[in-house]
């Protein structure tokens, strides 16, 4: 459980990084994310969400709707999007956690931890996520939504170099992680690049389920 | 990453000559002593192909594409020049050699080996810094191949001949990485050419 292996998945064959693929078309992303987030159940877990074109607050909230438990402690990594900014410039402002207020007006999330990032900036998006990863003794679970919003400010390279040393990240850090990545807004050929770094792909119209 | 301190490390270096990730990368050793840069220079020749320079023009003049490491003493005099050019670069790596009671080094340099130099250290220092280079070298291929393999149909039979060579390539990234820490692994996947 706690000790994983540095290369592709753990001995019981669970993967370590997942793609999950997803479309509009597809209604699916929210069951599969929910079934990828609970290898370890989240009241026991760490659980990372890093968001790009949601805000935190939509993205717990999001959270809440199709997962409903609360983790045991949770880490949201913004990376804040010019197109979130220009869409909702009033709901991501200042560091106060921005969690759904419950029908007694308490913020639900009031001991979330939020952690912004520059956009574009991968070096620092890089560095925050693995202090996340190390940073609990508890299991870990990253749910990166999405690899298209990275997509949106970098080349495919570079989301694809910058993954290399992130999925290696959740290895080391003996997590487990699954990454967004919207297939209406790739061509083929991107989505097969990327696919390569991850020990499972699983998504839309049962596309090839395993070891790339 | 070695605990044991072996002055002249005969052990060491020979483990470290086994490593395929860094064999045959070049090291230029700058320093103005060329007592003490060929002392460098010998330390690290056994698995390491070495130049030296001892002044400055001369500095500027061997830098070039071969180069995988420049250990250079920030006092020689084209120290600035060298930076301009070697800072955050994608293929080479540039660490001080640190003369004593000189503590304050330019931020621009990827590491350090202070003087007198530890020979461990110095080439623990090489040896990870050889590894960065190594590292995102075999990304960029990783990447080349991982796109070469998507822009074939699926029956095309070079598919299996290319799998097998991400397969290879994958476990060359795991070997080179292994001993990077996290900041080393995403600061050599991020420079920009």
């Amino acid at each position: 459980m706690s000790a994983k292996s540095n290369s592709d998945g753990d001995e019981t064959g669970q993967p370590t990084n997942v793609l999950l693929l997803t479309s509009a078309v597809d209604g699916c992303e929210a069951a599969a994310c929910r079934e990828l987030s609970e290898t370890t159940h989240p009241s026991r877990s760490h659980v990372i969400l890093a968001t790009g074109l949601q805000s935190p607050r939509e993205r717990l909230a999001d959270w809440e709707d199709d997962v409903g438990v609360r983790p045991a402690e949770t880490t949201v990594v913004d990376l804040a999007t010019a197109t979130r900014s220009a869409a909702a410039s009033t709901a991501s402002t200042g560091e106060t956690p921005t969690g759904p207020t419950g029908p007694d007006g308490v913020d639900r999330w009031a001991d979330a931890t939020v952690e912004r990032v520059a956009e574009g900036d991968l070096l620092g998006l890089g560095e925050t996520l693995d202090a996340a990863l190390t940073g609990s003794d508890r299991p870990t679970t990253l749910c990166v939504r999405s690899v298209s919003d990275l997509l949106q400010s970098a080349d495919v390279e570079t989301v694809f170099r910058f993954l290399e040393a992130l999925t290696r990240g959740v290895d080391r850090a003996g997590g487990v992680a699954h990454y967004h990545l919207n297939t209406d807004v790739h061509d083929a050929e991107t989505v097969e690049t990327l696919a390569v770094l991850f020990d499972a792909v699983v998504g839309l119209n049962d596309r090839e389920g395993a070891d790339v | 990453m070695t605990s044991n301190d072996t002055p002249q490390g005969g052990s060491v270096t020979a483990f470290r000559r086994g490593s395929d990730a860094t064999a045959g990368q070049v090291v230029l050793v700058a320093d103005d002593d060329p007592a003490v840069a060929d002392e460098i220079a010998d330390a690290l020749q056994e698995g390491y192909v070495v130049r030296t320079v001892t002044a400055g023009e001369e500095l500027l003049a061997a830098l070039d594409e071969d180069l995988s490491v420049v250990l250079l003493d920030p006092r020689l005099p084209t120290t600035e020049n060298a930076l301009d050019r070697l800072a955050a670069d994608v293929d080479c790596r540039v660490a001080a050699l640190v003369p004593d009671g000189h503590d304050a080094v330019d931020e621009r340099f990827d590491g350090r080996v202070r003087k007198p130099v530890s020979w461990s250290a110095l080439r623990a220092t090489v040896d990870r810094l050889c590894r960065c280079v190594s590292y995102r070298d075999a990304l960029d291929r990783y990447f080349d191949l991982a796109q070469a393999l998507a822009g074939l149909d699926e029956g095309d039979p070079q598919r299996e001949r290319i799998a097998e060579r991400l397969d290879a390539l994958e476990a060359e990234l795991d070997e080179t990485g292994a001993p990077l820490d996290s900041g080393e692994v995403y600061d050599a996947a991020l420079r920009e050419r």
